[in-house]
């Protein structure tokens, strides 16, 4: 079966990693303890064994003191035969202090007739070292061992041998009686040399053995171990696995999915754990879901009340427009009488003209003087007439609704405005300056809406101006730092002035001094939205009863 | 080393310094002292005793010089060891030994009717004829008795011994014994030629190793053996005579009386263990065969 989660993962597993780790540490534990207790084993034997040894040659050695005293062959035959019979005994040996043979044994038995070599041959000892075992076996207080190989049987043999003592004491004769006494020291006397010699095979095999046990033991311990261990791996790992599966479901959004463990252990706490969690996560989901579609619902009411505040937009803008159009038509109104005024004086010409024409054209005698009059009164007229239709152009321009975007001479737009205005200022005895710079740059807008402001800031300085005043109009390049040239534009009154409170809000709608003039309060409002719309500003400075000043700058075009 | 002094209260009779010197300090001889003081005691010498103990003393000569040095007016030698060596160095003044094996073959007296010298004492040498009494009394029928010596050690008391038995009827069969090396043939000997086997005190013959021997022979051969002393019984020997050192101090204290009251020490005779006991083992008599008489056993010493 494939698992998910172990799909996709790369090295190892944990339960390999497990498995492997516990299993080295079993092997190798198992093996140390394999070798410590073989090698315990082996110790015991050997120790075992070389105990039997010294038993047997501290015996034999015993048992030989009368029989080495009495140089009695029987005696010691007895002793060599009592323990011939002993398990792995190869020979045994016994020696008078001038390395006589006393008597021997072997295994296979043996006469008491032979010579030193045939004995040796028989028993298969080492001739070389036989002197030197004996020497030292006879100078020393213990047992002495050598242990080699007997020369013709291969066989290892543990040689043991051990002096042969009795004790004498110059006691009085009374010892005899058993009356203890004498302060003499017992001397001790070696009278000849008692030695074994036990084969090794038996011991041997009882060390394979046992090394063939203990292995056998090890090897199986060590398996019965690793297979638990997978075993216990798998038992521990199946729940985590089964867990991660569970997180995997969850994290593809299954969050109705459950762990099935029950257990009481950790896992089991862990598992209960994950099944709370992915219950939170459903509630959780399904808060999220329900918010969603809330959120849905407010972003479609949001998409409509937009559309709707669009749409207001577009009706403010067209009110706006209105609006500007209103306050355009409220100026011409204001213009009225000025426009009319300004029309009278020629129409009054024509009229008069026309009249005196009239008069002439009446009389019988029509002289050539006459018909050169009534010419000079016809190109007055003529002249009149093209004066009242540039005032009635200007004005219906003005008046006229417009949103071409075009180059703009400022100029020109000023010069317009004053034909409709410029009489009105001489009736207010207002005297206008100009001063417009050297190849003033054009600006681009709508010329309409530039007419618009200059009338709204001429008719403003007028009205500062009720006693009459100068109206200065300037116009020039700005240069600045910036290297889009800008135009700057001047028009300043020498009028009452605004207080420094009222100059901070003049620029608001409906804001209005004007109490004794009906004003709508929007003029100033509306000047500045056209400057802004132009990408210009407008500035004001003003000090009361000297006048006002304010400055247009906007951006000039190449 | 250790010095004892006891004042006993009598002031009418003779006073006098004893100087002990013993081989040993062991049981028998302090039982034996203790008899030796009880018959000085029960006759009202007034004395006082000055101990020395051979086996504390490493040097002899120091030891003698010292015992010398006190003055005393008798020495009293307990045992072989002791009685050599103060034989040697003391002049005038008397000696009676105690607890003491063949004072004659030691060379300690001439006699021992009469010791001549200025020594005398009490032998632990039991009459040969109590000896071969009891051996009868204990192996009826016995006819070949052999003993093992050293002609250059105990020929004197086997030739002895060869008369009283055979006045008594039984036959002593003597078997020299140069060395260890001999037992084991004169066991072969005893156990061929002989009923029982008797002992005499004969340190070539009785070794450590050769007395295991003996007693290992008689056991397989089922001879009857009288050894030397209880040990040799413990052992695994039938019977043995044994002593009370106590009657042993008494007899030296009796001799050391007469002494002291004038007595020349050169004519009172050695004295000989008058209170004989036996010492019997069970084990071995049912090993061998013997059935030790009732009255015997009841009145044994020791039973094994």
């Amino acid at each position: 079966m494939k698992n998910p989660v172990m799909a996709g993962r790369k090295g190892f597993g944990i339960a390999f990693k497990f498995t492997v780790t516990i299993s080295a540490l079993i092997i190798l534990m198992s093996f140390s303890f394999g070798y410590f207790i073989s090698k315990r084993q082996i110790n015991s034997i050997m120790a075992e064994f070389q105990d039997r040894a010294e038993t047997l040659i501290t015996t034999l050695a015993y048992n030989c003191e009368f029989g080495v005293l009495s140089a009695n062959e029987d005696i010691l035959d007895k002793a060599v035969r009592a323990i011939e019979e002993q398990k792995g005994l190869e020979y045994v040996l016994i020696y008078d202090t001038d390395h006589n043979i006393l008597a021997h044994g072997h295994s296979a038995g043996g006469g008491m007739d032979d010579n030193h070599e045939g004995i040796w041959g028989r028993h298969g000892l080492d001739t070389v070292n036989e002197l030197v075992i004996f020497s030292t076996a006879l100078t020393s207080k213990r047992s002495v061992i050598f242990t080699g190989k007997v020369s013709d049987s291969g066989i290892s043999v543990y040689d043991i041998s051990m002096p042969v003592k009795t004790v004498k004491t110059a006691e009085g004769p009374e010892a005899l009686l058993g009356i203890p006494t004498a302060p003499q020291e017992a001397v001790e006397e070696v009278i000849g040399v008692a030695r074994i010699g036990l084969s090794l095979t038996g011991v041997d095999e009882l060390i394979k053995g046992t090394i063939n046990s203990t292995l056998l033991i090890t090897l199986a311990l060590m398996l019965a171990g690793i297979v638990i261990t997978i075993f216990l791996v798998r038992l521990i790992l199946k729940p985590i696995r089964e867990l991660a599966l569970g997180t995997n479901k969850v994290a593809e959004g299954d969050v109705s999915y459950r762990v099935a463990i029950t257990t009481g252990d950790e896992i089991g706490a862990l598992a209960s754990s994950f099944n709370n969690m992915t219950e939170s996560l459903a509630k959780a989901k399904k808060l999220v879901d329900e918010r969603t579609g809330e959120l849905e619902r407010t972003n479609t009411s949001l998409l409509k009340t937009n559309y709707e505040l669009e749409k207001i937009t577009k009706e403010l803008k067209a009110a706006q427009a209105q609006l500007i159009q209103s306050s355009k038509m409220t100026a011409i109104g204001q213009l009225g009488a000025g426009v009319a005024h300004e029309l009278n004086n020629p129409i009054g010409g024509i009229l008069g003209y026309s009249q005196f024409m009239l008069t002439k054209i009446d009389k019988p005698e029509f002289s050539s003087e006459d018909f050169k009059t009534c010419r000079k009164y016809l190109e007055h007229i003529e002249r009149e007439s093209g004066r009242c239709k540039t005032i009635v152009e200007n004005l219906l321009t003005f008046s006229r609704k417009s949103d071409i975007i075009e180059d703009i001479d400022i100029v020109k737009v000023i010069e317009s405005t004053l034909t409709i205005i410029g009489h009105q200022m001489q009736l207010k005895n207002i005297k206008i300056e100009k001063d417009f710079g050297e190849g003033l740059a054009n600006t681009s807008g709508v010329a309409n809406k530039l007419q618009q402001v200059f009338t709204n800031m001429m008719l403003n300085a007028q009205h500062a101006m009720p006693d009459g005043g100068t109206l200065y109009l300037r116009a020039r390049n700005l240069n600045g730092s910036d290297r889009a040239a800008k135009i700057a534009i001047e028009i300043e009154d020498t009028g009452m002035g605004i207080s420094e409170e009222n100059l901070e809000r003049i620029f608001e709608p409906f804001f209005t001094t004007k109490q004794d003039w009906k004003g709508t309060g929007l003029g100033l409002a509306i000047t500045y939205q056209i400057i802004e719309s132009m990408k210009g500003k407008i500035d004001v400075k003003s000090a009361v009863g000297k006048g006002t000043k304010f400055t247009i700058t906007l951006p000039a075009i190449s | 080393m250790s010095f004892m002094l006891f004042m006993p209260a009598a002031v009418s009779n003779p006073s006098a310094d004893i100087a002990v010197l013993t081989s040993g300090d062991v049981k028998q001889y302090e039982e034996a002292l203790d008899g030796f003081k009880e018959i000085l005691g029960s006759n009202s010498i007034k004395y006082s005793i000055v101990e020395f103990d051979l086996k504390k003393e490493k040097d002899p000569e120091k030891l003698i010089k010292k015992l010398l040095s006190e003055e005393p007016h008798l020495v009293l030698a307990m045992g072989s060891q002791a009685t050599e060596l103060i034989k040697e160095k003391i002049g005038s003044v008397p000696i009676v030994f105690s607890m003491v094996l063949n004072p004659v073959s030691s060379g300690f007296v001439k006699s021992i009717a009469s010791p001549g010298g200025n020594i005398t004492g009490s032998s632990l040498d039991i009459s040969l004829k109590t000896q071969f009494e009891e051996f009868k009394k204990m192996v009826p029928g016995l006819k070949k008795v052999a003993v093992l010596y050293n002609p250059g050690e105990t020929k004197m008391v086997v030739d002895n011994a060869g008369s009283v038995a055979r006045g008594m009827g039984i036959e002593l069969l003597p078997i020299k014994v140069l060395s260890e090396k001999d037992v084991p043939e004169a066991m072969k000997a005893v156990s061929k030629d002989a009923d029982a086997l008797w002992a005499v005190a004969d340190s070539t013959v009785f070794t450590k190793a050769s007395s295991e021997y003996i007693l290992l022979e008689t056991l397989r051969n089922k001879i009857p053996f009288m050894g030397l002393s209880p040990a040799f019984v413990k052992a695994g020997a039938l019977f043995s005579l044994s002593w009370d050192y106590t009657d042993i101090g008494r007899q030296s204290g009796e001799i050391a009386l007469k002494i002291l009251k004038g007595e020349e020490a050169s004519a009172i005779p050695v004295s000989v263990p008058r209170s004989v006991k036996i010492s019997v083992n069970n084990n071995t008599a049912s090993r061998i065969g013997v059935k030790i008489p009732s009255d015997i056993l009841k009145n044994a010493k020791e039973v094994f």
